[in-house]
């Protein structure tokens, strides 16, 4: 069966001090094509640029082009294998503005995984990012972010109902009713499973009773979490064939023009 | 072909049915049919007690949970019961102990290294005491190394299969030979850290390593498929051991 890695991020380096091991975009690839993976989606982030080390919120007018560009260059060396995913800052709302242009017109469909809590913002519904996504969703991109808080994503989904969100880790930081009842409130907005979609039996089966199968994205945060988990997660949820297909691959496929 | 048993030396059957989020209400049938789409050979471990009982047990607490295993273990014979224990009931605690030793039963637990504080500090060091006498295991609630090392430091004698997290699987070469009776419980997020178990199984004693799922709490599917990936360029004999060998030798050998 096919399957596209939603939720990915070439580069990560959180866990190098733990294990020792510099996950490559060869070891990337090969780790994902090891667990049956035929395409990573997602952004570039590594530790040195998270806001909790000390980095100051200035920094991310440089930081956030200098992902975006990495990113690009971790398509050149993995091919049609990666999905590039961009960043954008509601500091620098021209500056994003022009990161999404850019990006759109070398053929990126897809922002995020956004990761505020790295960078030093919060609110998606905030005047300024909504103008950012704006611009998002009149070129048709999708955007992949981490989950906020209830009211904050119930507000840029309302704010915004033609752009395609897909929030990150459903059920994961305490939010899992709430996440069925923002896929139940909006059409436009999508979960991906990783990293926490498998915290518990039965998640899996339970959003796409919920919401139907449409609406899950397979994704595993990898290499922030391993490859191997989430699949086996899914797999262990006892799904109907064509309830596998959709999240594993369809779904991600549909939204992103694959 | 290498057979691979599969043993989950960290699950536990719901005494009476209870309501597991997203899930329903887990019945022991559902926990069994759980395990088996896990492809579970063996389940070991103590009932899951009703939520209250874990901070305020009644007194027959140990014998109703323990009379239950027992009888679940003749209706699934792929369960291997573990003794529920607890310092509140300390005397019935001893002589469930006892009876189940008698009975083939290898396992006492889930001990929590708070015990080792007062005001159940004298009877917790009565149960690890019995078990070193019995030549019982005891299954661990620790999560670090620090919590574990407390009780073995208590109780010298006895055998432990400890949750240590990921701190304890990093430093695991180290911990394991500081204290020559204890198992690495495999069973929670040190699973899961991409390449942590893949770059330490060469350093750690294979035959001290016993995989588990802690269900039916998390995705025991996660958990298995996690430990599978991480030992993917370990010995046949290794992986064989992880995933159920040593469990079978410490946990199975001789029981019901």
């Amino acid at each position: 069966m096919r399957i596209i890695d939603f939720h990915t991020h070439p580069l990560y380096d959180f866990h190098l001090r733990d294990t020792g091991i510099d996950i490559t975009p060869e070891i990337f690839r090969a780790d994902l094509l090891a667990n049956g993976v035929c395409m990573a989606c997602g952004s570039v982030i590594y530790d040195s640029i998270d806001v909790r080390h000390g980095v100051a919120v200035e920094e991310y007018a440089r930081i956030v082009p200098e992902l975006n560009r990495r990113a690009m260059e971790c398509r050149d060396i993995l091919g049609d294998f990666y999905v590039p995913g961009i960043h954008i800052h509601p500091a620098f709302v021209e500056l994003s503005c022009k990161e999404i242009e850019k990006a759109h017109a070398r053929g990126v469909r897809l922002v995020g995984e956004l990761v505020p809590y790295m960078m030093g913002w919060k609110r998606y519904s905030a005047p300024e990012t909504v103008e950012i996504l704006r611009l998002a969703a009149e070129y048709g991109m999708v955007v992949s972010m981490h989950p906020s808080n209830y009211e904050d994503m119930d507000a840029l989904a309302t704010a915004l109902p033609n752009l395609k969100i897909v929030y990150a880790h459903l059920g994961g930081y305490g939010g899992y009713e709430g996440h069925l009842e923002l896929m139940r409130r909006h059409e436009n907005v999508c979960f991906d499973y990783s990293a926490h979609g498998s915290d518990f039996d039965g998640t899996l089966r339970r959003a796409i009773d919920a919401a139907g199968r449409d609406r899950i994205l397979y994704g595993t945060d990898y290499p922030g979490a391993g490859p191997a988990a989430d699949k086996a997660a899914v797999l262990f949820e006892g799904l109907t064939d064509a309830e596998l297909e959709a999240v594993f691959s369809l779904n991600a496929a549909r939204l992103l023009g694959l | 072909m290498t057979v691979q048993r599969i043993v989950d030396a960290d699950a536990h059957p719901p005494f009476e049915a209870m309501e597991i989020p997203n899930v329903g209400l887990m019945t022991q049938e559902l926990f069994f049919g759980r395990m088996r789409r896990l492809r579970a050979d063996a389940v070991c471990g103590t009932l899951t007690p009703p939520a209250a009982w874990l901070e305020a047990p009644p007194e027959d607490a140990p014998e109703r949970l323990n009379a239950e295993a027992l009888r679940l273990a003749e209706r699934y014979p792929e369960y291997i019961p573990a003794v529920w224990v607890h310092p509140a009931c300390p005397e019935s605690s001893l002589r469930q102990m006892e009876q189940c030793a008698a009975r083939g039963v290898k396992l006492a637990g889930e001990f929590c290294p708070e015990w080792l504080e007062n005001p159940f500090r004298e009877p917790a060091m009565r149960i690890l005491a019995l078990a070193a006498e019995l030549g019982m295991a005891v299954s661990l609630r620790s999560k670090r190394p620090e919590e574990a090392e407390a009780v073995a430091d208590a109780a010298p004698g006895v055998t432990l299969l400890a949750g240590v997290g990921i701190a304890g699987v990093r430093d695991g070469a180290a911990l394991l030979g500081r204290r020559p009776g204890m198992y690495l419980k495999l069973s929670g997020t040190e699973l899961l850290l991409n390449y942590l178990l893949h770059e330490k199984i060469g350093a750690l004693p294979a035959d001290r390593l016993i995989f588990g799922t802690g269900y039916p709490g998390g995705n025991p599917g996660a958990k298995l498929g996690s430990l599978r990936w991480e030992l993917r360029d370990a010995s046949a004999d290794t992986v064989r051991a992880v995933l159920g060998g040593n469990a079978a030798r410490l946990l199975m050998e001789g029981n019901l």
